[in-house]
């Protein structure tokens, strides 16, 4: 069953649509599946990433998350599902700099009002490695650290789907190595969908299936499966 | 080796300012507003001093400081080779005049005399110096004397059967300091009129805050030139009673717009040197030096000078034209308002320095940015520790109870709070100060209680005193005629004839001369220090005043009613007998400070028609009846019945008491009855009442421009401080909404900071604040002769004004802020801080 389900999408800018950031785009991405979206700069990798999660409207076409047309949603709605259905990793990690590693990792879920699954998160926090650290505040921590962290926070309030902005583009090759198999771990463990934009063909061979955009346009697919 | 990099620093400067267009506006403002307010400060005090010189000068009736009487054209050359003296003027006193019971002297008088020496004395001076023989400049005084009310150039006026015709005239202001008055006349009438019998050089000392000094010094050297003494009178006053002291004033004040200045400009700097670090480490990675780096910083803030100080010094030379004349104008109603290029020079170099200052710490920093720090630098400043401490734990636990909920918008917004200490400091610092003086200036204002002091300082609605020019109010004083009893029956009725009238007294008055004994020997003390610490009184030997002051120990004997006493029992605690003092069975002594006269039992008073030797049986407040002129001996108060037996008493004050409504309207006919008599002199509630409001709202215009200021600085830091952090926060607003944080949310989280701010700045001025403007208060209140003018009084509706316009600031400000940063989608946001 597809959890995620995009139609015709498109993302043009300019006032005659001069840059086709995203040209036309149909995809589908299964439940629990680790998909890799490939593509030079200014492919517009990263324009369908934010469309995927709602944080930008497109020109055209539409995006389904559980069934769910989003882009039919109120900005207050669309933020109350995204909140609850999708997870952010960003190159920069985009830590709240005012919250602790634990306050940052919890923040989703009460935002949303819950009560936070300790057992869940501290289960998180262990798995990727910042036990030690959870007190810390976001300045006190190594850009690898401050990565897990980021992960943990995507994945704490249990979303449908992880979406994964160039996750180990500011990390040395063997910390980005350690960030992606945890990504991976933690999406195989807690049954999460998870879609990353990477440069790195390496990293993108640790997923599923892998899909390379040009121009706005995916050009190809590939799948180990 | 030199190298050539001072053009690319300064187009790095040039473009970094371009770039920093909001952050300029701050700057801008910091920098004109600092000039603005230094430049006012120095031009009201520049004013001042100059109106206070020119009105000196103008009481004086000569810029002269001194007169050498009976000087010869070699003294005069002398005295002007001396190195102390400025001026020397001659004139040659060539006839005496009677003019309504005054005495001019005509007199031709040089050029130096004339031009430097006398006309800036006067006003209005209109035609030309007499060159004529006949030919007269009169003062418009004098000509309203010979009935003249509209003088014009060549008019014939006559002069105790002399017949002139009128060169010019002038307003002068002189009162009865000179020995002379002079009339100017024509060289040739002095010489044919045997002029040189009496002539006087008028002497200007370069030293002016001395001038005893010059006289002494003057003294000396004319005796070794001539071998003689000559006779000098000194008229002229020091530049200024207490330059020290208004300068220290006015230099706090400098001092507290500086400070107030360098905090947004040091701020504002600071945010943008923070904002820019990246910017500077990258400049250093590629090879500027620290020096260059400071350069930069510091260029920027000389260009903006070089744009607002003009700006600034424009606005308050614009503004003096209005605002100083209005706030001299209790002083006097023809200001001179000062436009020395000092002024604006020193408004410039201060504004400069606290510009410069301001700089120079996000300078330094920015010289010692690390490259490496500097890539890495996100804006962010935080400064928690590893591990909670438990202080912090607790407070944790507590803010918890008050907003549940980690990620409360409320519990981020009070974190967001304290993210930058340093900044939060400098900003309520700011809004502190402004608020602070606003809260001053308006309990200080509010408090001065105009109904108090008009009836604290009158007893009675009006009060008219008759106090004749020549100073002849009795027969055989000063060898003139005694001017005729102004208070007559007539002018009684006019006074009973007022609209609302309810009731009147009268004081008489009669000169006698007091038999001293040893019992007036405190008072007599106190008079010959009094004497001794007057300018001019320090030659004197201390024993040979004391005795001269004996021989002279005369009283002002003013005769009351008996009603008068009756009226002074309801304030004594052993009422007086008033029918025995209407029989003239004792007197009481006018004083406040009755302890002096304790052993005084009985006092003698001779007059021309006999004398009295009465028991003093109490003491009367000096101003129990007005106002009332004293002399070497302390004033006694008699019954009329009493004081009719021994002389013929004149009336010499009249209280009045009429209706509340109908104060204006009799104040208005009193106004015309007395204008231009100069031998009545009125006091009144309801100008007592009008100086209190004159002066409150001068304290208002000037108190309030200051803080108005100040506060606009404070608001200015404020504003700049939220939305520079919202703005700066964009990065950090993105992730938040990306992790779900509504646009409601976010936007409750940011109001609460600005209402944070608010809460906080408004505590300390309510509490700090509120103190500080108290003990101002209490100072003022304390100070001599102030506690009658003053009642205390909260400014509720000022300081609820001022706290609901900056609560609407505070709320306002980082919704717009924030509003702002919405403008681009979430991803863009998200973009762009990648």
């Amino acid at each position: 069953m597809s959890v995620l389900k995009t139609s015709k999408l498109k993302k043009y800018y300019g006032a005659n649509a001069e840059v086709k950031a995203v040209d036309g785009i149909d995809l589908r991405v299964e439940a629990g599946e680790f998909v890799s979206v490939v593509g030079t700069s200014g492919s517009g990798k990263s324009t369908l990433l934010h469309l995927l999660g709602g944080l930008d409207r497109p020109t055209e076409g539409t995006v389904e998350i559980g069934g769910k047309q989003i882009f039919s949603m109120k900005d207050e709605e669309l933020t109350i599902f995204r909140r609850r259905n999708v997870g952010f990793v960003f190159q920069s990690y985009n830590l709240v700099p005012i919250l602790s590693v634990y306050e940052n990792i919890v923040l989703p879920i009460e935002l949303d009002g819950n009560r936070v699954d300790k057992a869940f998160v501290n289960g998180l926090i262990r798995m990727l490695g910042v036990e030690d650290k959870r007190d810390a505040m976001p300045n006190q921590l190594s850009g690898g650290q401050q990565q897990r962290v980021a992960i943990a926070r995507a994945l704490a309030s249990k979303p449908a789907i992880v979406l994964a902005d160039e996750p180990t583009g500011n990390l040395d090759s063997k910390n980005g190595m350690d960030v992606m198999g945890l990504l991976k771990v933690g999406g195989e463990k807690y049954g999460q969908t998870i879609v990353l934009i990477t440069h790195n063909p390496e990293i993108a061979q640790m997923a599923d299936r892998t899909i390379r955009i040009e121009d706005g346009r995916i050009k190809g697919e590939a799948g180990r499966k | 080796m030199r190298i050539r990099n001072r053009a690319v620093i300064r187009k790095i400067t040039r473009r970094n300012l371009r770039g920093n267009s909001a952050r300029n506006f701050f700057l801008f403002a910091a920098i004109m507003l600092t000039t603005f307010m230094i430049a006012s400060v120095l031009s009201v005090y520049m004013s001042f001093n100059g109106t206070m010189e020119r009105d000196a000068v103008r009481r004086a009736g000569t810029r002269a400081h001194l007169f050498v009487h009976g000087v010869t054209p070699p003294t005069a050359e002398y005295m002007k080779k001396l190195t102390y003296v400025e001026d020397v003027g001659v004139a040659s006193i060539a006839a005496a005049v009677n003019i309504d019971d005054t005495q001019y002297h005509l007199g031709y008088c040089d050029d130096a005399m004339w031009e430097r020496l006398m006309t800036p004395a006067y006003s209005n001076v209109t035609g030309a110096y007499p060159v004529g023989e006949f030919d007269i400049m009169l003062p418009l005084g004098v000509l309203k004397g010979l009935g003249i009310t509209d003088p014009a150039p060549g008019m014939p006026v006559m002069l105790e059967g002399m017949s002139f015709t009128l060169s010019g005239f002038y307003t002068d202001y002189q009162g009865t300091w000179m020995d002379y008055r002079i009339l100017p006349v024509s060289k040739t009438f002095a010489d044919s009129a045997g002029g040189g019998a009496e002539c006087i050089a008028g002497i200007a000392f370069r030293d002016k805050r001395d001038i005893y000094d010059g006289w002494g010094r003057l003294n000396s050297d004319l005796r070794q030139y001539t071998g003689e003494t000559f006779y000098m009178s000194v008229y002229g006053v020091s530049s200024v009673s207490n330059p020290f002291g208004t300068a220290a004033v006015y230099g706090v004040i400098i001092a507290f717009l500086m400070f107030t200045g360098f905090l947004l400009i040091y701020n504002v700097m600071t945010i943008s040197v923070s904002n820019d670090v990246r910017f500077y480490g990258l400049l250093k990675t590629i090879g500027a030096t620290a020096r260059q780096l400071r350069s930069i910083v510091v260029g920027q803030a000389l260009w903006l000078c070089a744009a607002a100080i003009p700006v600034g010094a424009g606005l308050a030379a614009a503004l003096s034209l209005a605002v100083v004349p209005y706030i001299l104008k209790s002083y006097t109603v023809d200001s001179v308002t000062s436009f020395s290029p000092y002024i604006y020079l020193g408004a410039a170099l201060f504004a400069l320095i606290t510009a410069l200052l301001g700089a120079a710490l996000p300078a330094w920093k920015t010289s010692r940015t690390s490259p490496v720090e500097a890539t890495k630098y996100t804006g962010e400043t935080l400064r928690y520790t590893k591990k909670a401490s438990p202080c912090r734990r607790e407070a944790d636990k507590r803010t918890r109870v008050l907003f549940p909920g980690r990620a409360n918008p409320y519990r981020m917004a009070l974190r967001n709070l304290f993210r930058n200490r340093r900044r939060t400091t400098v900003v309520f610092l700011s809004l502190f100060l402004g608020l602070t003086m606003f809260l001053t200036v308006a309990t200080v204002s509010g408090s001065l209680d105009a109904d108090k002091y008009a009836s604290e300082m009158e007893n009675d609605d009006f009060h008219l005193r008759y106090q004749p020019r020549n100073g002849a109010m009795f027969p055989g004083e000063s060898g003139l005629a005694p001017v005729p009893q102004k208070f007559d029956e007539a002018y009684l009725q006019r006074l009973r004839d007022l609209p609302g009238f309810i009731s009147m007294w009268t004081v008489t008055e009669a000169k006698g001369l007091m038999t001293y004994t040893d019992a007036f020997e405190k008072h007599l003390d106190g008079y010959v220090e009094y004497i001794l610490g007057m300018g001019g009184a320090s030659g004197f030997d201390p024993e040979r005043l004391r005795e001269s002051l004996k021989m002279s120990f005369q009283a002002n004997i003013y005769a009351i009613d008996k009603g008068d006493i009756e009226e002074l029992n309801k304030r004594l605690a052993a009422p007086l007998d008033a029918e025995a003092f209407e029989r003239g069975e004792f007197v009481l002594i006018a004083t406040d400070t009755p302890e002096i006269y304790a052993d005084v039992g009985e006092v003698e008073v001779a007059f021309d028609g006999g004398s009295f030797k009465l028991p003093v049986m109490g003491f009367a407040p000096e101003r129990f009846k007005g106002f009332l002129a004293g002399n070497v001996a302390p004033c006694v108060f008699t019954s009329k019945a009493l004081l009719e037996r021994f002389a013929e008493p004149a009336v010499y004050s009249i209280g009045i008491k009429v209706r509340t409504q109908s104060q204006r309207e009799a104040y208005g006919i009193l106004s015309e009855m007395t204008a231009g008599d100069g031998d009545v002199y009125m006091t009144s509630r309801v100008e007592a009442y009008d100086e209190v409001r004159g002066a409150q709202a001068l304290f208002w215009v000037v108190g309030g421009s200051i803080s108005g200021i100040l506060g606009l600085i404070g608001v200015l830091n404020f504003v700049n401080v939220l939305t520079v952090g919202i703005l700066s926060r964009r990065r950090e607003l993105a992730t938040l909404e990306a992790c779900g944080m509504s646009k409601g949310q976010t936007r409750r989280m940011v109001l609460a900071e600005g209402i944070g701010y608010a809460a906080i700045a408004l505590l300390s001025a309510a509490t700090l604040g509120n103190a500080v403007a108290f003990g101002a208060y209490s100072l003022l209140k304390g100070t001599q002769g102030a506690d009658d003018l003053f009642t205390f009084a909260y400014p509720v509706i000022p300081v609820a004004v001022v706290a609901a316009a900056i609560l609407l600031i505070c709320i306002a400000t980082p919704g717009l802020a924030y509003r702002s940063t919405r403008r681009a989608t979430l991803s863009e946001r998200l973009r762009a801080a990648e």
